[in-house]
C-alpha cells in the first residue's frame, strides 16, 4: 500500500513539474514575442522620428523657390505637429497618413518648379526623403509582421491560458490608409 | 474469379480504400500541404536567387558583364572587405518578376544576410536589366557612413551616365572606387579580426557545454542500479528548451564571424547582416 501511495505521489508530483515547466517555458516564449514586438515599434517611431526631423529642411527649400504655396506649408506643418502629439499606435497611424498627405501635395507643388528639381540640395533631400519612406515602409512591415506571430502566439490553444493568465492581450497592428501606401514619389 | 484476401477483414471482401488509417492521414497531410503552400504563396515575398555557392561578392546573373570585368570588380571588393570588413556585393538580375526594385533588394538582403551579423556591414548594388533600374540597399551599420544622399550622387554621377552608354562594368567600377573612398576616409571601425578574446556570451556558452559534457562523462561511469534513466521526478535536471537558446544564438555566431574573415584570397561567405530600407534608387531606362 505505501509503494502505491509513493508511486501515485511521484506521478503527481512529475504532472506538477511537467506542468509548471511547460507554463515557464510558454510564458518565456510570450515575453520573448512581446520584445519583439516592442523593438519593431521603437524602430518604426525612429523612422518617423527621422522623417519629422527631415521635413523642415525640405519645406525650407521648397519655400526658396515656392514662397506663395502657403496652403500647403500650413498643411505640412499641422500634420506634423499632428504627429509629435500622437500617442497609441491608431493615433500614430491617422497622423502618419495625415502627413504622407501633406508630402504628396508638397512634392506635388514642386513639379511645378523646375528650377527647384534642379538644385542640388533639393536633389539630396529628395533622396534622403525617398529612402526615409522606404525605412518606414519596411519598419512598418516587420512590426506588423512581429505583431501578428505575437497575436497567433497568444491566442492559440494552450498557449491562450498561460496568456490569459498573463493578461496577455492582441495588438494592433499598423493600418496602411487606403492609397497611402504608395510613398509620395519624385520624377526627374 | 479470385476475390483478393485483404488481412484484417473478416469476410474476405475488398473494402473501401478510404476506410484505411493509412490513407486517410496521406489525405490530412496533403491538404496541410498545400493549405500551407498557398499560405506561403498568399504572403507575396519576391522569389530572389539564392546565395552563390562558394560564395562571392560579384554576381552578374543578368550576363552583363565580361569575366574579365567581373573579376575586376571581385577583387576590388575584397579588398575592401579585407580593409574594413565591409562586405559589398553586386547582384545583377535579368528582371525583377514585377517588384520593385525597393522589396527585392531588401528581400534578397535578408535572405543573404550580407554583412557580418554583429556589425551589419553590408552593402547591396543590385542591378535590374530589363527594367533599367538600380538600387543601393545598406546595411543597418553603414547607413551612418553611407547617408542616401551621398549614394543618389553616386548613382546620378557614377553609375548612370555609364549604363546609359552601354558599360556597365565602368559605372561599377567608378561607383565601387567612390564608396570605398568615402569609407576609407570616415570613421569605420577595423574589423575585429585582431581580437582573440572571447565575449561574455561564448564564454558561458563554452562553460554550459563543459559541465555539460563533465555531467554525461560522470553519470556515464558510475553505472550503479537501473541504468541511464532519471527518475521521473529529476524532470528537472533537464533544462526547458527555451533556456539553452539565449546561450547558444549569442554565443555561436561569435565564432563564424570571426572565422569567415580569416581565409585570406577569397571572400569567406556572408555573415547575416540585415538592413533597414536604407539606400537610394535610379536608372537607366
Amino acid at each position: 500500500m505505501k509503494k502505491s501511495g509513493l508511486v501515485a505521489l511521484v506521478i503527481v508530483l512529475a504532472i506538477v513539474a511537467v506542468l509548471g515547466i511547460g507554463f515557464v517555458s510558454v510564458s518565456n516564449s510570450i515575453i520573448r514575442s512581446e520584445e519583439e514586438v516592442n523593438v519593431s515599434w521603437a524602430e518604426v517611431q525612429n523612422q518617423f522620428q527621422r522623417r519629422y526631423d527631415l521635413i523642415p529642411n525640405l519645406v525650407e527649400t521648397v519655400k526658396g523657390y515656392a514662397a506663395h504655396e502657403e496652403e500647403v506649408f500650413t498643411a505640412i506643418a499641422d500634420a506634423r505637429a499632428k504627429l509629435g502629439g500622437a500617442q497609441t499606435v491608431p493615433e500614430t497611424a491617422e497622423a502618419v497618413n495625415a502627413v504622407e498627405g501633406a508630402l504628396s501635395r508638397l512634392l506635388l507643388v514642386v513639379e511645378n518648379y523646375p528650377e527647384l528639381k534642379a538644385d542640388a540640395s533639393f536633389r539630396d533631400l529628395t533622396y534622403e526623403l525617398t529612402g526615409t519612406e522606404n525605412r518606414i515602409a519596411v519598419a512598418r512591415q516587420r512590426y506588423n509582421t512581429s505583431v501578428q506571430s505575437y497575436n497567433v502566439k497568444i491566442r492559440t490553444f494552450p498557449n491562450s491560458i498561460v496568456a490569459g493568465m498573463r493578461g496577455a492581450v492582441p495588438k494592433d497592428m499598423f493600418e496602411a490608409q487606403t492609397g497611402a501606401s504608395v510613398a509620395p514619389e519624385v520624377k526627374f | 474469379m479470385t476475390r483478393l484476401r485483404r488481412p484484417g477483414t473478416s469476410d474476405g471482401y475488398r473494402r473501401p480504400m478510404h476506410a484505411s488509417p493509412a490513407r486517410l492521414w496521406a489525405a490530412v497531410v496533403c491538404a496541410f500541404a498545400i493549405v500551407l503552400f498557398c499560405s506561403l504563396w498568399v504572403y507575396g515575398q519576391p522569389k530572389v536567387p539564392t546565395k552563390p555557392v562558394p560564395p562571392r561578392l560579384v554576381n552578374d546573373l543578368a550576363g552583363m558583364l565580361t569575366s574579365a570585368e567581373a573579376q575586376e570588380i571581385e577583387e576590388r571588393l575584397l579588398a575592401l572587405n579585407e580593409a574594413n570588413g565591409v562586405q559589398f556585393a553586386v547582384v545583377t538580375v535579368p528582371d525583377m518578376g514585377g517588384y520593385s526594385i525597393e522589396e527585392y533588394s531588401v528581400e534578397l538582403f535578408q535572405k543573404w544576410g550580407i554583412g557580418e551579423a554583429k556589425e551589419d556591414n553590408g552593402l547591396l548594388l543590385l542591378i535590374a536589366d530589363e527594367e533599367g533600374r538600380l538600387r543601393f540597399e545598406t546595411g543597418y551599420g553603414l547607413e551612418g557612413d553611407l547617408p542616401d544622399a551621398f549614394l543618389g550622387r553616386v548613382i546620378d554621377e557614377n553609375l548612370v551616365p555609364h549604363f546609359m552608354e552601354g558599360d556597365p562594368a565602368a559605372g561599377i567600377v567608378e561607383a565601387v572606387n567612390t564608396i570605398a573612398l568615402r569609407l576609407a576616409g570616415g570613421e569605420i571601425e577595423p574589423s575585429s579580426k585582431e581580437e582573440k578574446s572571447l565575449s561574455p556570451d561564448e564564454l558561458a556558452a563554452i562553460v554550459f557545454f563543459a559541465i555539460v559534457i563533465v555531467y554525461l562523462i560522470v553519470k556515464s561511469s558510475s553505472r550503479k542500479g537501473p541504468s541511464g534513466r532519471p527518475p521521473k521526478s529529476g524532470g528537472g535536471v533537464r533544462r526547458p528548451p527555451s533556456t539553452p537558446g539565449p546561450f547558444m544564438g549569442g554565443g555561436w555566431k561569435g565564432p563564424s564571424g570571426g572565422s569567415s574573415r580569416g581565409s585570406s584570397g577569397g571572400f569567406g561567405g556572408f555573415g547575416g547582416g540585415r538592413s533597414g530600407g536604407g539606400g537610394a534608387s535610379g536608372g537607366w531606362k
